[in-house]
């Protein structure tokens, strides 16, 4: 009687919450409130998976659905990326009916590292995917191996995973598992990109000084410990070619298939890859979720584009405590050349802090390449940012500070045909967007 | 002495939190003030000299990594003693502040030896702690701005080096109760919880710290001035922003 109380409680504040506009974790929480135990109470379908990691996990969700769906496949998933027990009740109770059955082919859930934990003790995944760890928001999340030791707490033996084969401190996990499919890219598919920390150098497992073949980026690579036996294992997909103009590349392995990715990052190559592998993990055939993969447009995506005037101007959001995801939308903006923005006037979506220590992790050396002809420092912590280039070694009077952000129009008046990159986070991200013009025309990035 | 040397511990291992700048700060100040100035980072050679080095660094690492630091730092326990007893100066930040520790208690009530160069212990817990710092010091009128993210606390700290105005400090009592006190300091050591480039962060203390150095290396010289940079300016917004926290 209460799971039932409960379904129908959730359905209808989802209803409200709907009606509303808001509450992706509300309508879970007065189903748990009512049936504690909901979660253990549901007949779920064969497939259910949990998507984690430091970076990609929303994006890799919102590919592998539309690899799914476009295949026929009815999934329920946690669209709003309410990745909590909350929300995950959420999402399973408007799929199922009054008796608790999931009324779906498979589920597909975002999990937070952190959380994943306390969700699988109430919903196991038969698969769980872990994309990657490194560091990510170290203020709320501690550093890579303490979400290491978080997501190890949630993984139980009969659980089989699905791991990035390239990124040590992740494939570690295999140990905990039943079996594991890995995915990967081969050597020589992207370039090596230095950071300006290796947090590689040393093995999870004992320490030892590790060797690598051959390096992607962060501590991604062809692996080997000096001093255990741990080394990377052989993917069972594999990206092996990869074109950077046209954004298509090959997979190899388990699977053959040709993709194509809209935002030409080595990061959405991975994404990708790791949407497309699980497609085919769960029954989609390779040809077809190719397709769906290589048509769709991302929701989440985290670049933006507009013309103003015959102006090309491209943001790039990254989480700000991220020095991986920014390196990324770095490389991006060194590539376009022109202008460069970058601005940083909240630290965190969550909390107020002074805590700029993050700014050291990132290596704007990227951005010293002729192409880039001026670069401009937005912000509440334009003079942080401005300590942190005097030790890059691009030329000082390429750069300018600007810590009055109403003075961010005086960007969009200059030249036309010099392109405009900003670089910045999720919290400052709307503050530059309600300043473009009127008459800026959103384009697609292809 | 005519280059000042300043040794970094274990560079790639403990360098969590962009920490690597506070040396990069400092070797600029000094080069500023008159030196020659170099980094030599120390990644465990058997040879390795520290009594002509002007000064030792570590930052923080990740629980794991201050361990394997703490193994690898074993055989120089003596050599960096002496060092210490010459007058040079030790600057731990973050959980880097762990290793001179004599022992660091682990949750499970295990205990590793620590370097012994400090009086003070450590107590690890399961539990993060994070949070802004603003404090003062008995040296300065100015506050200190830092930020603390970590899992363990100092214990038997004989005099604490900051008062906080704001957060709760990395020094608990003997009940384990937070005392609003951080960091221990003497002549020639500072060892504080507080992450990332904090000599950047705060230019009056990366100023104290230089003269130290410069002080000891080239007695009776006097150093150049050192015109202002831009860091004086993000010293005070942040100062400003955490004090109106504090209603001051």
């Amino acid at each position: 009687m209460k799971k039932q109380l409960a379904i129908l409680a959730c359905k209808a504040a989802s209803l409200v919450g709907r009606w509303l506009g808001k509450g992706s974790s509300m309508p879970g929480k007065v189903a748990l409130k009512i049936c504690p135990d909901i979660l253990a109470r549901l007949s779920l379908p064969e497939n259910v998976v949990a998507v984690t990691g430091s970076n990609g996990k929303t994006t890799t969700v919102e590919l592998l659905v539309a690899a799914l769906e476009k295949n026929g496949k009815t999934v329920c998933w946690n669209k709003e990326g309410a990745n909590q027990i909350e929300g995950v009740a959420t999402m399973l109770l408007r799929y199922a009916d009054l008796r608790g059955r999931v009324r779906c082919d498979m589920v597909v859930m975002e999990s937070d590292e952190q959380y994943a934990r306390h969700t699988f003790a109430f919903l196991k995944p038969s698969l769980f995917a872990v994309l990657n760890l490194y560091r990510d928001q170290m203020t709320r999340n501690g550093h890579p191996e303490y979400i290491y030791d978080r997501i190890a707490e949630a993984i139980s033996p009969e659980m089989d995973l699905f791991l990035n084969a390239d990124d040590p401190l992740t494939a570690c996990l295999s140990s905990l598992g039943r079996n594991t499919t890995w995915f990967g890219v081969a050597e020589g598919v992207l370039e090596e990109e230095k950071g300006v920390y290796d947090d590689g150098k040393y093995c999870p497992c004992c320490g030892g000084e590790m060797e690598y073949a051959y390096r992607q980026f962060a501590t991604f690579g062809n692996f080997a410990c000096q001093h255990c036996d741990y080394e990377r294992d052989k993917p069972d997909f594999e990206a092996v070619s990869y074109d950077e103009e046209s954004g298509n590349f090959t997979v190899s392995g388990r699977a053959e298939a040709t993709l194509h990715t809209g935002l030409k990052t080595p990061y959405s190559l991975y994404n990708m890859l790791a949407a497309f592998s699980l497609a085919v993990m769960l029954g989609v055939d390779p040809h077809g979720a190719a397709q769906a993969l290589s048509s769709h447009r991302l929701k989440s995506g985290r670049a933006q584009r507009w013309n103003v005037g015959g102006k090309d101007i491209m943001l790039l959001t990254s989480k700000h405590e991220n020095s991986v995801s920014y390196d990324r939308s770095l490389s991006l903006a060194a590539k376009r050349g022109g202008k460069v923005l970058v601005m940083v006037d909240a630290i965190s979506r969550k909390y107020f802090t002074g805590e700029t220590s993050w700014l050291w992790d990132i290596n704007f050396n990227k951005l010293n390449v002729p192409e880039v002809e001026h670069i401009v420092l937005a912000g509440q912590y334009a003079c942080d940012l401005a300590e942190r280039f005097s030790f890059t070694d691009i030329p000082q009077e390429k750069i300018s500070l600007m810590r009055d952000l109403d003075r961010l129009p005086e960007l969009f008046d200059d030249r036309a045909d010099q392109p405009l990159t900003v670089v910045t986070c999720f919290s400052d991200r709307d503050k530059f967007i309600r300043r473009l013009p009127a008459e800026a025309q959103r384009e697609e990035i292809a | 002495m005519s280059t000042l040397r300043l040794v970094h511990l274990f560079p790639d291992l403990l360098n969590l939190y962009g920490d690597y700048a506070n040396l990069l700060v400092l070797q600029r100040e000094l080069t500023a003030m008159g030196a020659e100035v170099e980094i030599v980072p120390f990644t465990g050679e058997e040879d390795f000299d520290f009594s002509e080095t002007s000064l030792v660094y570590a930052g923080p690492g990740t629980e794991r990594r201050i361990g394997y630091a703490l193994e690898r730092l074993e055989p120089f326990r003596e050599k960096l003693s002496s060092a210490r007893e010459e007058g040079v100066f030790f600057l731990f930040c973050g959980s880097g502040a762990e290793l001179p520790a004599q022992k660091i208690i682990l949750p499970n009530g295990e205990s590793i030896q620590g370097l012994g160069l400090a009086p003070y212990n450590i107590r690890r817990t399961e539990k993060r702690q994070t949070g802004d710092c603003l404090m003062v010091s008995g040296l300065s009128e100015k506050l200190v701005v830092g930020f603390l993210n970590k899992s363990g606390s100092m214990e038997g700290v004989p005099q604490p080096f900051f008062r906080m105005r704001l957060g709760e400090g990395g020094i608990i009592d003997e009940k384990g109760q937070p005392t609003k006190t951080e960091g221990y300091a003497d002549q020639s050591f500072l060892a504080t919880y507080c992450i990332g480039p904090l000599l950047s962060k705060n230019p009056w203390l990366r100023k104290l710290v230089a003269s130290k150095l410069f002080d000891r290396a080239f007695p009776g010289k006097t150093p150049l001035v050192v015109p202002q940079d831009v860091s004086e300016t993000a010293y005070q917004i942040t100062a400003d922003s955490l004090s109106r926290r504090l209603g001051t």
